[in-house]
């Protein structure tokens, strides 16, 4: 818990918070000048703009916004003096690399959270829909929640041992690519690819790339499943492999 | 010409070999994505070269703008640390003048890895077996106006890196330009003409009209006035750094 609330305390003055905000509100806002240009209704109310907004989101924007944050995050520990502090302090590797990684999810999350407003504010505000955001989303918005933690962990491995900011980005960039593509072609089988995992969470009940178009318990539990399970692999095997690593001469 | 081959050297450094083979395996799968996606492909049709050639230009619209960014931001990063802007104006080569050999070393990298991932078109829709003539004079069309985006854009973020350390600043409006890349297919063709990010909607070489996927023209003048206005601009701002006091 120290660890996490330390970590939680290096993100005050974090630039973190920029891109928290600003992605989820560059991402509804193409949405929505997208849908308003083309001078097209949307067909389907809530759902047609549930599918533009975090159907998209969840393609590329999701996993490099997550990239963005794990640079972030780790930034200070790469710089000058403060590997050899972290490495040399009484903070175990596990510690180090799960409060990271809790650090991280709390952020996913409120970015996760920033979009849903959106994209009711955006479907009341922009669109006038009536309503309110069909049930299905708001349990596919919850389940992304943990859908996300493969993502999270792996970003966060990354930044933790290449020390460059722009590589883990890069990385993700290739690794959402090549995860829709998965998708598309081996369908449940791309769950074997972290990115993959949360891509699939927030395409829940939506019906498209694969999805079945309802919320069934089989792939809702395959997917929590499969979350936990990444989770567990990546931070068991970051902690090892950071336990054998040494300070920085 | 010794400062772009200085510029190699330190690249050598910063092992940028692995994003550049993950470029071409992208532009390769987003080939191949085109040709596979649609269930109804006949590699006997008349149009039957579109689908690999817009899988290649989906694949290079996305990727291109972040890709172009965190290039731009591993190299320009070399010189924030340890002085390296004082270091080389000392040795007559100031900021503007490095700037320049920049953009001109990692558009060569650019160019030969964006060209090699582009082969795919003529490679995989050869192995699929389409029997039309290759449309060469429209492939080359669209890979050379796609690397004057792709050059405009690492000019860009060359001076934005420069500019702004903090590498966040480069790479997030890398992604933003990513998203303004992929929504601008949607953008009606003024509005194309707004931001260097939103001209890959003006080249788009094939599109679904009416349930079939058609040729779609490229608007060479609009690239042509991108390629001539971010030329000048650049060499406008990097003539400044040159006066500039570090």
């Amino acid at each position: 818990m120290r660890t996490v609330r330390a970590e939680t305390l290096k993100l005050r003055r974090s630039t973190a918070w920029v891109v928290v905000l600003l992605l989820p509100v560059a991402v509804a806002f193409m949405a929505c000048l997208n849908t308003l240009t083309s001078g097209e209704p949307l067909e389907d109310g809530w759902h047609t703009l549930w599918v533009r907004v975090a159907g998209f989101h969840a393609l590329f924007p999701l996993a490099l916004g997550v990239a963005l944050l794990a640079s972030l995050m780790w930034r200070p520990e790469h710089k000058g003096g403060n590997w050899n502090a972290l490495m040399g302090g009484p903070t175990t590797s596990g510690s180090i690399v799960w409060a990271k990684t809790v650090t991280l999810w709390l952020l996913t999350l409120t970015m996760q959270a920033v979009l849903l407003v959106l994209v009711v504010a955006v479907g009341r505000l922009a669109f006038g829909l009536d309503g309110f955001l069909p049930g299905q989303y708001l349990v596919a918005t919850v389940v992304s929640g943990i859908g996300v933690l493969p993502l999270v962990a792996l970003q966060s491995a990354l930044s933790l041992f290449v020390r460059s900011f722009a590589g883990p980005v890069a990385i993700a960039l290739v690794g959402a690519g090549a995860s829709v593509v998965a998708q598309q072609m081996a369908g449940d089988l791309a769950l074997l690819s972290p990115y993959s995992v949360a891509t699939r969470t927030l395409h829940l009940s939506s019906g498209v790339f694969g999805d079945a178009g309802t919320l069934a318990p089989g792939i809702v539990t395959l997917l929590v499943g499969a979350s936990l399970a990444w989770l567990l692999v990546i931070n068991t095997v970051g902690a090892r492999v950071l336990d054998g690593r040494d300070v920085r001469v | 010409m010794t400062a772009i081959v200085n510029e190699f050297t330190k690249m050598r450094g910063l092992r940028l070999w692995p994003l550049l083979v993950a470029m071409v395996l992208v532009v390769f799968g987003g080939t191949a994505l085109g040709i596979m996606s649609d269930p109804e492909f006949d590699p006997g049709a008349p149009g039957a070269w579109n689908h690999p050639l817009m899988g290649a230009a989906m694949a290079l619209t996305m990727f291109s703008p972040l890709f172009v960014a965190v290039l731009a931001s591993r190299l320009v990063d070399a010189e924030h640390l340890a002085n390296g802007w004082l270091f080389s104006a000392t040795t007559e080569l100031p900021a503007g003048r490095l700037c320049r050999a920049k953009v001109v070393a990692l558009g060569i990298l650019l160019v030969a890895t964006t060209g090699t991932g582009y082969l795919a078109v003529p490679t995989l829709g050869s192995l699929v077996g389409i029997e039309v003539p290759f449309p060469l004079g429209r492939w080359l069309g669209y890979g050379c106006c796609a690397m004057v985006i792709a050059v405009a854009l690492l000019a860009l973020h060359v001076l934005i890196a420069a500019r702004f350390e903090d590498q966040l600043v480069g790479l997030g409006i890398g992604v933003l330009g990513l998203l303004i890349a992929a929504a601008s297919q949607f953008f009606p063709t003024w509005a194309g003409h707004l931001l260097p990010w939103s001209y890959y909607a003006l080249i788009i070489p094939a599109g679904y009209t009416a349930d079939a996927l058609a040729e779609l023209p490229l608007s060479y003048p609009s690239i042509a006035a991108l390629g001539c206005v971010v030329t000048a601009l650049f060499l406008a701002a990097t003539g400044r750094l040159d006066r500039k006091e570090l």
